[in-house]
């Protein structure tokens, strides 16, 4: 069956939201970047690791190989933590605009639900990279590149649903492709947006190399040497600022790329046209530039700050790109379901304060007991 | 039923059982294994053994490998199966429970951060440079956060067997705690209990040393048969909760219940006695083996339990609101008046035509079988079900679901449609026979 799908139409009425939008909003972009922080370390270093693995020749002991070992060990213990904080922005995701990811998901069926293989794939690729060269040997490179290739492709999947998810005129091509195989291609800010997002990975993983080695070094840890002779931890400070740099100098590129891909009128809300968005973009932009002058000055955690700000950022400007861009399709599918109110037969839903407490509550707990976790683990480190 | 309609060459309701019961068995192992580990430790404190501690240390990495990621990425895995099978059914869960999912979201953080605490500072503990105190603590949060994820979950799943007040009401707290939350928490409790010791026997089998590991072995094996009591009470007290719509569906032992229903009553004895054949002492090549037949054990039994609570619910996703196949009961009466084409713009068509009869047929029966049926492949299949059924036998069929066959959904739809998915089926089913 070929018929012709109209655009408005396919988009489902949702069902009703337990809270205030904002709300949700909030959460949603809060949890979003501390998930985006972790899954920028898994996959910058992951890539880095990858690049060290291929250039330094492969020596069990050698210092640099075991500190190549040991920043990969890192990658699987922040992918668990990556898959934690992705859960809540894809809840909320679901809850404010489940009318577009359910429907874009099913119709990118088989990737989407591949993410779940390709992700668990590469926590075990680099689970092993990172126990130990014995384990391995040489075939480390093999390892961590067929990891990194899964990471990839895990982020070209979220990239396209991301896009697909926007653009109601895309899904008719279910018409034609019923059994979930739909890619986005014909989406023109797809490759630059899943590139922005890469390179943006590869600069925040050099901040993890860079802030790893500045923290042993801090603490005295034991002295590596280079390639080239014995070098200290500087050396690996210098190397981890290196791919920042380098990376950050490409986002300009790849940044304006995605910008202008966008269809016009929402290249404009970054260029005067949506006060949030534009004020956004420019103190993005301040701060890149911030982040660029520390990393000159090798003030590690200064441009790390500074790089955490510019995702938040990003994070807030990709939430109005995402409302302008629904604009027309969210106000229509929300009026539907104010008119003809699909949620349960004549009923409320009650009970949401008490539950949403009990989230509060939870979270306050959590975090205390998190926090006490991770001041334990601190406090028997430096007693070593 | 405004969703579009993941066409698949098999049904979905198959896979997300797949991953759904090798998820249920690692997370329910998880949750047991928290109070293993930190009883385990204490025993290995208590008697100053530091093989035993060495073996916790171990298996506390396996914990880490199995449960945190394959555990935590199957679990979202089942999400998204669910949400591209049955989308309206997620979303109403998601809606609902936003908070009920979120609050179980800061547990399985907590639970995280806690394992890896605990693993990474487990030397740590043995050479004295961390309190046992504060690393039994953290062993404890790990066993109460993985506890209080299950304590989420549970209601939640209990929910859509059994909404109880919630169909009056609309409350949270209802259908959180409807009428099979608690039978269904000591049920669940007690098998997470015997899974964290059935998971122990396999690695105490590799301690070294044969006196520690005489001794693990049998401890581990203690975990195994203990829980039974609770499980057994469990199991009862759960059934009885079950207002009898649903004990009768179980009751009923369709053809696909039946296999499960029949398994479960005697793999769960089986189980008892593998693990009290670890009492008696064999040589570790038997033992191996024996650990490998009790934990399939292990799996058939959740399989078994967790298959038969899902087919108890049919033919509802959420009992008394939403059929399996996502169409809610409110949608039925315009879906059979104006046609379930009037609901949707993803077949394309609003009406049925000799063009397009077979496509409509199609789509109809994506968005109305598919959730449980196979077509030439496996759970329900339709062709030995609909062969030599012919066009007028399947609808008749279609008409009566719902009324003579209470274990299906009404067909949604006008006798166009009706009669368009029947012409589908039989054209789908001669395909296959003819093959």
């Amino acid at each position: 069956m070929t018929p012709a799908l109209p655009p408005a139409a396919l988009v489902p009425t949702p069902d009703p939201i337990p809270g205030p939008w904002g709300w949700f909003q909030a959460l949603l972009l809060l949890i979003f970047v501390v998930h985006l922080l972790f899954m920028n370390v898994v996959l910058g270093t992951s890539v880095i690791t990858l690049f060290r693995s291929w250039r330094t020749p492969f020596s069990p002991n050698d210092q640099v190989n075991v500190d190549i070992r040991e920043t990969a060990a890192w990658v699987p213990r922040a992918m668990a933590l990556a898959v934690n904080f992705g859960v809540p922005p894809l809840l909320f995701l679901q809850v404010l605009y489940g009318q577009f990811i359910y429907a874009s998901s099913i119709l990118m069926a088989v990737w989407w639900l591949g993410i779940v293989g390709f992700v668990m794939m590469a926590y075990y690729g680099f689970y092993l990279y990172g126990l130990g060269h014995a384990v391995l040997g040489p075939r480390r490179t093999l390892v961590a590149g067929i990891s990194v290739a899964l990471l990839l492709v895990n982020a070209f999947v979220l990239t396209n649903n991301a896009t697909l998810m926007l653009d109601p005129a895309r899904w008719t091509g279910y018409a034609a492709s019923p059994g979930g195989t739909l890619l986005n291609w014909g989406e023109p800010s797809l490759l630059p947006r899943y590139l922005h997002m890469v390179v943006g990975a590869v600069a925040v993983g050099g901040l993890f190399v860079a802030g790893r080695a500045q923290l042993l070094q801090n603490a005295g840890g034991p002295v590596a040497s280079g390639p080239q002779g014995p070098q200290d931890w500087e050396l690996r400070i210098t190397e981890g600022l290196a791919w920042f740099t380098h990376a950050t100098y490409a986002q300009f590129v790849l940044g304006t790329w995605f910008l202008f891909s966008l269809p016009g009128h929402l290249t404009k809300l970054f260029m005067g046209g949506h006060g949030l968005a534009t004020g956004a973009f420019a103190l993005g932009l301040a701060g890149t530039a911030l982040a660029l002058f520390a990393a000159r000055r090798r003030r590690v955690w200064l441009a790390a700050g500074a790089t955490t700000g510019v995702i938040f950022l990003m994070a807030a400007m990709r939430a109005v790109l995402r409302d302008a861009w629904l604009a027309p399709h969210l106000n229509g599918s929300m009026a539907r379901a104010a008119a003809a109110p699909i949620h349960p037969p004549q009923l409320p839903m009650t009970g949401q304060d008490g539950a949403a407490a009990l989230f509060v509550a939870s979270l306050v707990a959590g975090a205390a007991a998190v926090w006490w976790l991770v001041v334990i683990a601190r406090r028997s480190g430096k007693e070593a | 039923m405004q969703y579009p309609v993941w066409q698949l060459p098999v049904n979905g309701g198959l896979l997300i059982a797949l991953i759904s019961v090798i998820h249920v068995f690692v997370a329910q192992f998880a949750v047991g294994g928290g109070f293993f580990l930190v009883m385990a430790e204490r025993k290995g404190h208590a008697e100053g053994s530091n093989e035993i501690l060495q073996w916790v240390k171990r298996h506390s990495r396996f914990f880490v490998l199995l449960t945190m990621v394959f555990g935590g990425v199957t679990g979202v895995g089942i999400w998204l199966i669910i949400s591209l099978v049955s989308p309206a059914a997620t979303s109403q869960l998601v809606h609902l429970f936003l908070y009920g999912w979120a609050t179980e979201w800061v547990f399985f953080l907590g639970e995280i951060v806690a394992l890896l605490v605990y693993y990474y500072t487990f030397q740590r503990c043995i050479s004295g440079r961390m309190s046992k105190k504060d690393h039994m603590t953290a062993g404890w949060l790990y066993a109460l956060f993985a506890f209080l994820s299950l304590f989420m979950i549970n209601g939640i799943i209990g929910f859509m067997l059994t909404p109880g007040e919630w169909l009056r009401t609309g409350d949270f707290w209802d259908g959180f705690f409807n009428p099979t939350f608690w039978p269904a928490l000591v049920f669940r409790s007690a098998l997470c209990l015997l899974l964290a010791g059935l998971f122990a026997m396999i690695t105490a089998l590799r301690i070294p040393n044969p006196e520690t590991r005489e001794t693990m072995v049998r401890w581990s094996a203690r975990w195994v048969c203990l829980p039974f009591v609770g499980l057994l009470a469990g199991a009862a007290w759960y059934f009885a909760a079950l207002p009898p719509a649903q004990q009768a569906m179980i009751l009923r032992r369709t053809e696909d219940i039946r296999p499960f229903a029949l398994a479960w009553p005697v793999v769960t004895p089986l189980l008892f006695l593998g693990g009290l054949a670890f009492f008696v002492k064999a040589g570790g090549r038997a033992r191996a083996v024996l650990a490998g037949v009790v934990l399939l054990l292990g799996l058939a039994q959740v399989g078994a339990f967790e298959w038969v609570r899902e087919t108890g619910r049919r033919p509802w996703v959420i009992h008394g609101y939403m059929y399996s196949n996502g169409i809610r009961v409110a949608d039925v009466e315009r879906m059979q008046r104006d046609g379930a084409l009037s609901l949707t713009a993803w077949a394309g068509t609003r009406e049925v035509t000799d063009a397009n009869r077979l496509d409509v047929g199609r789509f109809l029966w994506a968005q109305q079988c598919s959730s449980c049926h196979g077509m030439g492949n496996p759970m329900l299949d339709m062709v030995p079900r609909a062969a030599k059924r012919g066009v007028a036998g399947m609808e008749a069929q279609l008409a009566g679901q719902g009324r003579l066959l209470s274990y299906m959904p009404p067909f949604c739809g006008t006798p166009a449609e009706r009669n368009a998915l029947a012409v589908y089926i039989v054209h789908e089913v001669e395909r296959h026979l003819a093959r």
